[in-house]
């Protein structure tokens, strides 16, 4: 990994969490430095929500080791019970207590101190997440966008060693979770708070995160920085999950793949049955190339989305091209395809 | 402008046809209201010396007996059925789901069962004394200290023992709908279960809590059987004694308007304690938090703790009478009567089951069709019959009822020169007519949250596709309707069945029930001879028992149904909503 490694803030190793006959994590292992911020990103039912409720306590796994700053919260014989472990979580659905204001949501985790003060840090916590004159209304006045900001500052009250979100953005609309993303990340990096953010938004990963850990079917494949993992994926699921990709099955001989569309370099993969990936930008119109029909062109403000049909090749590639760019319709064009934004991975 | 043309012809039933539906439902809503009416003239008469004495003598310790019964039986359902619900909510141990509906068995028992068996298991010769002796070695019974069970403690215990389910089920269901992520996120804010049972969980249930208390405490005021054989004085028993022993009429009706006032502060209490409803139900498709797995001897006693109320409540009282009943039918095989009063019962209970279920389809689907307030008012108004106790609506049923006697015999002799006598409380209408009222809003609730199942697009796509308002009704509404009329006619019969103060009251004479046949049975202090019957009413009971423990597994729709009569306050809740 090229990211130096800093104070691990939570350490899990070999963690293995069965329901029944499913497995939802298997020998999953991630650790958190101090002040980073690391997203777990998958698919729904990898199993990354159950990591990140075993990182909290909520879930008590079969086998693994979980270290938080350095205390053992879980291992052999060893169990801290959530309400002993200093972390804050973050719900889908906000989880405030409906029959408590505002306020007493957020000091609801500070009875540890005396009643002043208690209320004295929670105002604090409002003050910070903006929404102090809503102290004494309760959840259901507020939007959705407000009652997430107050799900913020409870979590942070009590100071966690940790916070622990789980899909936060997930029930905002489109706009306003931009702008609330935007605000929450900024109360964590003022504060520095460790984070561990589950999403399955690859976007969202890219955006909010240090680093990204990648989870398939209980098994963490992939740890890195955005950057690596956009760039560098290391299997065929990270490549697709990250982008859109034009896949040609062919094959590998002495370091190189021959496809219809054109010959790559492989070097260092084994001889045998490759899946090629051309990213959609790596298409560009040229003076001279591979020629192909133009076959489809959406427009979608950002880029235009262009269908292509290379001639001698039975499949379409998809392109994006920057706006206004693009051939008509029915028009012939020559293709050129930029080598840095071919994946090749060898199947089996 | 098609639909909208269509639907503005509103077909069959026209405009016209739209009044009459609206003019009939407030006409029901008038006839439910009537008893009350009817008690209020009743008591304005005047009970002439009588109310001194009333005043003087009884008032002051029935009112402070029954509201020493409602304060133990509330306390204790509370108590009970809260804890229970947590227990099997918030923990896994061996028996969990067997308890789940095994707990629901009570609610099979009458009160006035209750005590019956009670009385005669704790009966100093009884079995249980009996044993204790022989174990001790003591051969006089009054050498043995024993509780007696006739006490206002031991009638708060047996009331408790059978009412606490209707605590138990909505509170349950709540538990079970609570948001799993609330009672984990305050884990995570260092909330012990201590904590998070008193300051999450509870708080959030307070709305069933008071639902399921105030219909259980509305139990325990209609009760008249079970607290006359234990010798507790309630307002139910007074109205009776007063009324059948004293013959005064007047005097009766009076208790009974203080007896109505202790119902709607029942009532207006309830509303006050769920007054914060509206933020429970935010998070419902949320997932539920993992119960916790109890072992070695604090999974021991969960178990045990959980089967109390089911032995108490259900399974000693049961098997006592089926024990007796037995042993009367091998010593002196089927009494004769058995079959009269079965079929009595039975009879009167499926006509005002039918007649229940057709008002409250015309209440319901005045209010779908119409969608005018005067429909929808009907319905509530329609719906309070549940709170009026049998006694009360007994008393207030007597005077418009022998008005309109007198005046049915008297225009029938005018013209055909025959007298015919009291035709409507002889021939038993008068019960069947007290049956409706009390349990209409069973019936009226059931197919009002049935209907709000079903789309407004429903009937516009028939409508649109050239169905009359009949038709749609006919080919669309009632084949969806079934289930729930079929579960509203179930409980409607089965609390029919089970009805004690109003069908001793109203019966015309020398007609007996099963019910009244076991209160008879139990007066005279012959126990056994009431077995057969109570064990009757008890099989019975267990069908709506077993419906509920059905739906007990969407805990939404428990939450909703309550208890057997009446999850009336929470389908009357849920009209108000809507």
């Amino acid at each position: 990994m090229s990211v130096p490694m800093g104070e691990a803030c939570l350490e899990m190793i070999g963690v293995r969490q069965q329901f029944g006959a499913t497995v939802a994590v298997a020998d999953a292992s991630l650790r958190a430095d101090r002040g980073e911020v690391l997203c777990l990103l998958g698919h729904s039912g990898c199993g990354k929500t159950t990591l990140l409720r075993v990182a909290a306590g909520l879930e008590q796994p079969d086998a693994g080791i979980v270290r938080l700053n350095d205390r053992v919260v879980v291992g052999p014989g060893v169990f801290v019970p959530p309400e002993r472990r200093g972390v804050g979580m973050m719900f889908q659905d906000y989880a405030l207590f409906p029959h408590l204001s505002v306020l007493d949501n957020v000091r609801f985790g500070l009875t540890h101190l005396p009643h002043p003060k208690a209320h004295r840090v929670a105002m604090e916590a409002l003050v910070r997440v903006g929404l102090a004159h809503y102290a004494h209304d309760y959840p259901h006045v507020l939007s959705g966008g407000q009652q997430q900001r107050i799900a913020l500052a409870r979590a942070l009250a009590p100071h966690p060693e940790i916070l622990l979100m789980d899909e936060p953005f997930s029930n905002l609309d489109q706009r306003m979770r931009e702008r609330i993303r935007e605000e929450t990340m900024s109360v964590l990096r003022e504060k520095g708070t460790t984070t561990l953010i589950v999403t399955h938004d690859p976007a969202e990963a890219m955006l909010l995160s240090d680093r990204v850990a990648l989870m398939e079917q209980g098994h963490i494949v992939q740890v890195g920085t955005p950057g690596e993992l956009y760039r560098h994926p290391k299997s065929l699921f990270a490549a697709r999950y990250f982008c859109d990709l034009n896949e040609i099955s062919a094959q590998i001989r002495g370091g190189a793949v021959a496809t219809p569309v054109g010959t790559f370099a492989a070097e260092g993969l084994p001889d045998g049955r490759c899946m090629v990936c051309i990213r959609p930008q790596a298409l560009s119109l040229v003076g001279l190339g591979l020629p192909a029909m133009v076959e489809r062109c959406r427009f979608t403000g950002e880029a235009d989305l262009v269908t292509f049909r290379p001639q001698g090749y039975d499949g379409v590639l998809e392109a994006r091209m920057p706006p206004g760019t693009s051939p008509e319709a029915g028009a012939v064009a020559q293709l050129a395809i930029d080598p840095t934004g071919v994946l090749i991975f060898p199947l089996d | 402008m098609g639909v909208q043309a269509i639907l503005s012809l509103r077909g069959f039933w026209g405009r016209g046809r739209e009044k009459s539906l609206l003019l009939a439902s407030v006409l029901f809503a008038v006839a439910v209201v009537l008893p009350v009416i009817g008690l209020v003239a009743i008591a304005a008469q005047g009970s002439g010396d009588a109310w001194p004495h009333l005043l003087a003598y009884v008032l002051p310790k029935t009112v402070a007996d029954t509201l020493v019964l409602l304060l133990g039986v509330g306390l204790v359902v509370i108590a009970l059925g809260t804890s229970l619900a947590w227990l099997l909510t918030a923990y896994d141990f061996p028996g969990r789901r067997l308890f789940e509906w095994a707990l629901l068995l009570p609610l099979a028992v009458p009160t006035y069962i209750v005590a019956y068996a009670y009385l005669d298991l704790l009966h100093p010769i009884g079995p249980v004394q009996g044993a204790l002796r022989m174990v001790l070695g003591i051969s006089n019974p009054r050498d043995l200290w024993f509780p007696d069970v006739r006490s206002m403690g031991g009638c708060i215990l047996l009331l408790s023992f059978v009412l606490y389910p209707y605590v138990f089920i909505p509170t349950r269901a709540l538990f079970l709908m609570q948001a799993g992520s609330l009672i984990e996120v305050a884990r995570t804010l260092g909330a012990d279960r201590r904590r998070v049972f008193f300051h999450v969980a509870l708080p959030l249930a307070r709305p069933a809590i008071a639902v399921g208390a105030s219909l259980a405490l509305m139990e325990a005021l209609n009760d008249i059987g079970a607290s006359e054989f234990l010798g507790v004085r309630t307002l139910s028993v007074s109205i009776y004694a007063t009324w059948i022993n004293r013959s005064n009429l007047p005097g009766s009706a009076q208790i009974a308007l203080a007896l109505m006032v202790l119902v709607v502060s029942l009532i207006l209490i309830e509303r006050w304690a769920r007054r914060r409803q509206r933020y429970v139900s935010q998070a419902q498709r949320a997932r539920r938090a993992r119960p916790r797995q109890l072992s070695g001897w604090k999974a021991a006693g969960a178990f045990v703790y959980a089967s109390l109320p089911v032995l108490f409540g259900f399974a000693f009282p049961a098997f006592y009478l089926a024990v007796e009943a037995l042993r009367r039918l091998r010593f002196a095989g089927v009494p004769a009567d058995l079959g009269a009063q079965i079929l009595n019962t039975v009879v009167m209970s499926a006509i005002a089951t039918f007649v229940a279920l057709v008002i409250g389809f015309v209440l319901a689907y005045a209010t779908r069709l119409t969608r005018a307030p005067a429909a929808s008012v009907a319905l509530r108004v329609a719906s309070l019959g549940y709170a009026v106790p049998g006694t009360v609506l007994a008393i207030g049923l007597l005077l418009p009822l022998f008005a309109l006697d007198n005046l049915l015999a008297d225009g029938i002799e005018a013209v055909f020169g025959v007298s015919v006598g009291l035709l409507i409380s002889g021939s038993g209408a008068a019960l069947i007519y007290a049956y409706v009222v009390r349990f209409l809003t069973i019936s009226a609730g059931g197919v009002e949250s049935g209907f709000s199942k079903l789309s407004p697009s429903l009937d516009h796509a028939a409508r649109a596709l050239g169905e009359t308002a009949m038709g749609a009704m006919r080919r669309v509404h009632l084949p969806l309707l079934r289930p729930a009329l079929g579960a509203a006619a179930l409980l409607v019969f089965v609390d029919c069945m089970k009805e004690l103060p109003a069908t001793l009251l109203l019966r015309p004479l020398n007609f007996e029930t099963l019910a009244t046949h076991l209160y008879g049975e139990a007066v005279r202090g012959t126990y056994e001879d009431g077995s057969i019957a109570a064990l009757c009413i008890v099989l019975v009971g267990l069908a709506p028992v077993m419906l509920l423990a059905r739906l007990s597994r969407r805990p939404a729709l428990a939450y909703e149904k309550g208890g057997s009569v009446v999850g009336a306050g929470l389908l009357l809740e849920e009209q108000a909503k809507s």
